[in-house]
């Protein structure tokens, strides 16, 4: 009798000391893509960044020998399902942490439960600035948000490029009010103003009207807060109105097909960065994207590494060096503080990455590149807002 | 400026005629309203791009997927509507659903997660013209979709008034059982109103291509506003169907350009739903007037 309560006894212990979601051989984890559906076209590609840089840890023995098992929850980009889809996550499936969901509407949907619930959410493929602001215990940013962004690009104009007449084109919808709020709040400090806000929804195919407005304000620059498609539409549209000032965009732009899709018409446009590029005169980065290809190439071979996976590949590449950081007795409260102790730190892919207590946003650097005969040209170092 | 938004409304108000001309040519002859309409003709635009990868120019791909939309079309109705017809039109449109779903998820799976370009049909500089009015821009491309507009308008009435499978299409939308009873086969009817249907929606897919590229989103919001077209113009009248699509664009144009452009949508729909106050039946609808 006296066995068995013992035995019972250190069950139970384990039981209550054991971690959520942590075991002898794996840690799972999950995350919510849009794996089908309409955006499942950005969903499919983070997840494959995601897949190569775990399998290719877990091949390499996982971290203190455990393999890290992601579960991918299709929540096809709609904050609805996010929410059923990250509850089924953390209380069926018993996730150690989400990583690197996808959607500004949907992170900030399931923001405050996993807040709540002390789940760790490294990463989020979003821009939004409340997720950072305030900041949350358990919440960890690594991309810019657009409040940051928003500021950077005002201070380039005004500063490196010395534009006086700037007009706003935005998406009517969170991100873009967050993004132009960003730009006039830089632009107020130069005591300047906008010369035209442009509000569009992102889903119409024809801006021409729009346009009209754009040339009878006289700009000398514009900024676009709009994603890949409707902001290619919105500079053919401009050009076909002669309107040939400079363009800047945001980095959730900075993609091959924002290239492809906009031929010779986005030459000379200018786009934040916050990946470094892979250009024969930085061959360090070179080299590091060349080792995260290969990586995902053992995964997905001979497929190329869109920008969404490579959004992915950094998820999975943050939380890996906090695991390594959190050490062999895995706990959410302990990964934590692993994260806590990233101080501009430098992965393959991830570079520049500080947290600490209160704060939560990852990345408080950018820099600007600029599209010259069909490629991302860098124009600047790193610039921060203090600069 | 009043006149160059009237222009552009009429130029953005053509994809809106064209696509609601698809949706009611079918709900005219089956009572069906298509859901997949959208993503049918999203589907074909894929296939076309496909041509083009291959080494078609932009117009041998339009002209090499026009029969093939319409083979898709009959397909569909064929295979997946009739056998269920005599159910009920829920489960028709239950299926119309499905199919777009399914279509959806395939698109994805078979060419891949990234946008494609498309070219324009017709390329080269856009015509400018300055005045009074301001600056007017005509890209060559919508003057197309003009001219394919007129064109489809000007067939369809031919073949609905002068061939006896445009006769057979308005007996059989009057009412199927009567026109069966005079020796018209419902089956035909209906497969031809899917056929040039379907047409008619891939036809809107290739010309906003250029416009949209090609991804499983790209018919969403023609699809939306091709609907608000029809109930604005009527949904059993074809005419209606390109009076509602011009006028929905002029009268966007309108309230963006004078009101609020962030409001254009909303606004358009209250001006939209005051209209089907004063006429529930639409601009051109015929009522429903029943014996009792």
């Amino acid at each position: 009798m006296k066995r068995l309560f013992i035995v019972v006894m250190v069950l139970l212990s384990i039981l209550t000391l054991a971690e959520v979601g942590v075991y002898k051989d794996k840690v799972v984890i999950g995350t919510f893509q849009a794996l089908s559906g309409p955006y499942a076209v950005i969903g499919q590609e983070m997840s494959k960044g995601m897949n190569a840089y775990f399998n290719w840890v877990n091949r390499n023995g996982g971290v203190y020998e455990r393999k890290i098992e992601l579960i991918i929850a299709d929540d096809q980009l709609n904050p609805s399902k996010t929410v059923v889809e990250v509850k089924r996550l953390v209380e069926s499936d018993k996730v150690f942490a989400i990583v690197g969901g996808l959607g500004s509407y949907g992170c900030l949907a399931v923001m405050d439960y996993l807040e709540q619930n002390r789940v760790p959410f490294v990463y989020q493929g979003a821009g939004t600035s409340l997720l950072v602001n305030p900041p949350k215990r358990y919440i960890f940013a690594v991309q810019p948000d657009y409040t940051f962004e928003g500021q950077l690009i005002a201070k380039f104009l005004v500063e490196n490029l010395n534009k006086k007449r700037i007009g706003i084109i935005y998406m009517s919808n969170d991100v873009g009010e967050e993004g132009r709020a960003a730009v006039k709040t830089r632009l107020e400090k130069y005591k300047m103003k906008p010369v035209i806000e442009v509000g569009y929804n992102p889903l119409e195919t024809d801006y021409s009207a729009l346009a009209i407005n754009v040339l009878n304000a006289n700009v000398d620059s514009i900024v676009i807060y709009g994603f890949i498609t409707d902001t290619v539409r919105w500079i053919k549209t401009l050009r076909d109105y002669g309107i040939s000032a400079p363009v800047v965009t945001t980095y959730a732009n900075a993609d091959p097909a924002f290239l492809t899709l906009g031929g010779k018409q986005v030459e000379g446009v200018y786009l934040t960065g916050w990946v470094p590029l892979a250009t024969p005169d930085r061959p360090e980065f070179l080299r590091d994207y060349q080792r995260a290809v290969a990586i995902f190439q053992e995964t997905y071979p001979n497929q190329p590494m869109s920008s969404y996976a490579v959004a992915g590949f950094i998820a999975a590449e943050v939380f890996v060096q906090g695991l390594l950081r959190a050490g062999a007795d895995l706990t959410r409260e302990g990964l934590v503080q692993a994260l806590e102790t990233f101080k501009n730190w430098d992965g393959i892919l991830t570079k520049d990455i500080t947290w600490g207590p209160n704060l939560r946003r990852g990345k408080s650097s950018m820099y600007f590149m600029k599209v010259e005969k069909g490629v991302f040209v860098s124009v600047t170092d790193l610039m921060t807002l203090q600069d | 400026m009043f006149f160059n938004r009237v222009i552009l409304g009429l130029s953005t108000g053509a994809f809106y005629s064209l696509t609601a001309l698809g949706i009611v040519m079918i709900f005219k002859v089956t009572g069906v309203m298509n859901f997949a309409f959208g993503n049918m003709a999203m589907f074909m635009a894929y296939v076309a791009y496909t041509f083009v990868e291959q080494g078609t120019g932009p117009l041998v791909a339009f002209l090499l997927i026009l029969p093939i939309a319409g083979i898709f079309g009959f397909a569909v109705e064929k295979y997946t509507l009739r056998p269920i017809r005599h159910l009920s039109h829920t489960s028709m449109l239950i299926i119309t659903l499905g199919i777009l779903m399914i279509l959806e998820g395939l698109s994805t799976q078979l060419w891949g997660t990234q946008y494609k370009a498309f070219p324009e049909l017709v390329s080269g500089k856009p015509f400018i013209f300055r005045g009074d009015f301001g600056i007017l821009v005509f890209r060559r491309q919508d003057i197309l979709l003009f001219a394919v507009l007129g064109a489809v308008v000007i067939m369809i009435t031919i073949i609905l008034k002068y061939t006896k499978a445009g006769i057979a299409i308005k007996a059989v939308s009057e009412n199927e059982k009567v026109s069966q009873l005079m020796g018209i086969n419902p089956g035909k009817v209906f497969s031809w109103s899917w056929i040039i249907g379907t047409a008619i929606g891939t036809t809107v897919a290739l010309l906003g291509a250029p416009r949209t590229y090609i991804s499983p989103m790209m018919m969403v919001f023609y699809q939306l506003q091709g609907f608000t077209a029809a109930v604005l113009g009527g949904f059993d009248s074809l005419i209606g169907a390109v009076v509602g699509g011009l006028a929905l664009g002029v009268i966007e144009n309108l309230v963006g350009g004078y009101i609020s452009n962030e409001l254009k949508m909303t606004f358009s729909l209250m001006v939209i739903i005051a209209i089907l106050l004063i006429r529930p039946q639409g601009l051109f609808g015929s009522r429903d007037i029943r014996r009792v």
